[in-house]
């Protein structure tokens, strides 16, 4: 059996680290996990926050002729540049792009059916709220990008630290004992949800910072292509011409340059089925335009698709090409990984499920250190209430203004605006208020406030599944015998954190207080207190 | 993937094989046996249960990989056997008794009065 030799020293040095690490980023970590988690169904909560997308996906093969004719000889007339996106099994409207004549952008989604425009309720939901928040926590100008990163980076820290603290790995893997005291069980629920998907909480936090790789690490674009972003656009598979002034001369066929994609990307690849997810025209009517046609979302693999193809309008000729290499290949499917965009019903629930796994290490990770220094007395009185504010705030005050923020969609009307705010913009202000708010509750009420936030998170859900059926119809019993499993799906996360939250909520108000033993030493050097504290509660057997 | 039979079926095969394999390791722990039976097993040798657990863990990647090749198993055998494990420890926790016919089935000449 093989046993690390931890030297004390090595062992507090890495206690040190981890407590450290912990208290600048779990409440962040957080924050990134539960929108993380979120975000597995982001396209479901589109299409429970936007009712209009509630329509089954169309089976038979998507043409995107049709569209790009509808609309440059209707609305899009004199467009110089236009984009389509194909509907997919989770997104069933596609969505259309165009620059018009006035060079103003439009954008919307249109019905693969009739090719009529559909008006969808103005909302963020998922992909545009809780998908950003997960990777760049709504922070603008780039900096949102670099919090996350550092977020990642402290938690790899926090993992491999956490290796090394923990003394009976083995020995105490399944151990977890809800009856013991509260910093106990604390600290089981924390060692226990860290240990069982190790390998998967250092994949995520790895493969997020490899998906921003070239926003930390731009040197490697800069080094190979010497600020040419001709050549890389090129070697991404975009022309990047300019317009040439002459008028074009050739008939847009559209759907004949999505098939010579098809069939080249079948040839160079022939055991997996390959599909156009978008199709671009760019300098529409000038010689020079042309079609990029891009696989990006992959059915039957975990890689996204790299393929990107530009082909020109006048010649057929192709311009662009993506070429993967086995870097970007290895790269492909580790982002895959992390993306999550394959077809896989049961992958899809067992990430949501270990997303939420994650969140569970990470405030009990919290909650254990700051039971620990709360019961030790090394926080002065004034600064518990800040330190469990902002604690109760991170962790149940983010879960309750989602919930909020989806009860708030159902209730406001389409034409909704206020405070020089269209509706999505109040959803979102309505997110915020509620979350900061908690974070005043939790200041106020102290220790109470973590039972009272989970009544209403329950509250929030069942108010959020009740809404859901008063508004549109599409209730549990109907979503479940129609089979429309998004909404149906939706609820029931519902319903079922609901009755986590009261069962929480229940199980706190039943736990006695753990007893304040204000201390009368001077506050130890830190490493000892943490070393201490651990050891205080390491199980007895 | 498309939902068949085969699909669901071969999920429930491997999540059916980690839970398992991780209950007989769980319960290769004396302080797991004596939480769920009781008392001690008399014979202190670990070898066939825990070998036993490691042995169904690693068998339950094979219906992973034959249900959607190996790129995917790689992500659902670590996702199955973390469910797994916390299932384990979750009965352990609440209802150490539903574990008695494991621990009695891999115990059974070991068990002391």
């Amino acid at each position: 059996m093989v046993r690390l030799h931890i030297s004390d020293g090595f062992r507090s040095s890495m206690t040190w680290l981890h407590t450290w690490a912990g208290i600048g980023a779990s409440c962040l970590l957080f924050m990134i996990f539960w929108m993380g988690s979120l975000s597995v169904f982001d396209s479901e909560i589109d299409q429970w926050m936007k009712p209009e997308l509630r329509v089954t996906a169309p089976t038979e093969e998507f043409q995107y002729g049709p569209v790009f004719e509808r609309l440059l000889e209707g609305e899009a007339h004199g467009a110089t540049r236009m984009y389509i996106s194909a509907p997919g099994k989770r997104d069933p409207l596609g969505y259309f792009f165009y620059r018009n004549k006035g060079g103003e952008n439009v954008r919307g989604r249109f019905d693969p059916a009739t090719l009529e425009e559909v008006e969808v309720t103005d909302s963020y939901a998922g992909t545009s709220f809780f998908y950003p928040f997960h990777y760049s926590l709504h922070i603008p100008q780039g900096i949102g990008y670099w919090v996350v990163g550092f977020c990642a980076m402290a938690m790899l820290v926090l993992m491999v630290s956490g290796i090394f603290i923990h003394r009976k790995i083995v020995a105490d893997f399944f151990t977890f004992r809800p009856q013991k005291a509260l910093r106990r069980s604390t600290l089981d629920l924390h060692n226990l949800s860290s240990l069982v998907a190790l390998p998967l909480h250092i994949l995520f936090p790895l493969t997020g910072l490899m998906i921003f790789a070239t926003i930390y690490f731009p040197w490697s674009y800069n080094v190979v292509y010497g600020g040419d972003d001709a050549q890389l656009n090129r070697d991404a598979g975009r022309a990047g011409l300019e317009a040439s002034g002459e008028p074009l001369n050739a008939k847009l066929d559209i759907d004949a340059i999505v098939g010579q994609a098809l069939s080249r990307w079948q040839s160079a690849e022939p055991g997996v089925e390959h599909r156009a997810d978008s199709v671009g025209l760019e300098l529409a009517g000038d010689a020079n335009a042309y079609v990029i046609v891009r696989e990006v979302f992959p059915s039957r693999a975990v890689s996204m698709s790299k393929n990107v193809l530009s082909v020109s309008v006048a010649t057929g000729a192709i311009l662009a090409e993506s070429n993967a290499g086995p870097a970007q290949s290895a790269y492909a499917w580790l982002s895959g990984a992390h993306y999550i965009q394959f077809d896989s019903r049961a992958l899809r629930w067992l990430y949501f499920a270990g997303g939420l796994l994650g969140s569970v290490m990470i405030a009990s990770g919290l909650m254990f250190w700051m039971q620990s220094r709360i019961r030790k007395g090394v926080i002065d009185p004034k600064s518990v209430r800040v330190v469990r504010g902002l604690a109760v705030g991170s962790v149940s005050g983010i879960i309750l203004a989602s919930g909020a923020y989806l009860v708030v969609n159902r209730m406001l009307p389409a034409e909704a605006a206020a405070f020089g705010l269209g509706r999505a913009g109040l959803e979102v202000s309505v997110f915020y208020l509620v979350w900061v708010l908690t974070y005043a509750h939790a200041a106020l009420r102290g220790k109470t406030s973590w039972a009272e936030q989970s009544w209403a998170i329950g509250a929030v859900g069942i108010a959020a599944v009740f809404l859901n059926w008063v508004s549109t119809g599409d209730h549990l019993v109907a979503t479940v015998s129609d089979r429309v499993w998004p909404i149906a799906g939706m609820d029931i996360v519902l319903i079922a954190g609901s009755a986590a939250a009261v069962w929480s909520a229940l199980k706190l108000a039943q736990r006695q207080p753990t007893v304040q033993r204000p201390s009368k030493e001077q506050p130890e050097a830190f490493d000892q207190a943490a070393a201490r504290a651990i050891a205080a509660t390491e199980p007895a057997e | 993937m498309p939902e068949t039979v085969a699909s669901i079926g071969l999920f429930l095969l491997a999540g059916l094989l980690a839970f398992f394999g991780a209950s007989f390791l769980a319960l290769s722990q004396d302080r797991n046996v004596h939480r769920v039976l009781g008392r001690s097993v008399q014979d202190k040798r670990v070898s066939m249960m825990r070998t036993t657990g490691w042995l169904l863990v690693f068998v339950s990647l094979i219906p992973c990989i034959a249900r959607d090749g190996g790129s995917f198993a790689a992500l659902l055998w670590p996702l199955l056997l973390a469910a797994a494990s916390i299932a384990t420890a979750m009965l352990l926790a609440y209802r150490p008794q539903w574990l008695t016919p494991i621990a009695k089935v891999g115990w059974k000449n070991h068990i002391g009065a």
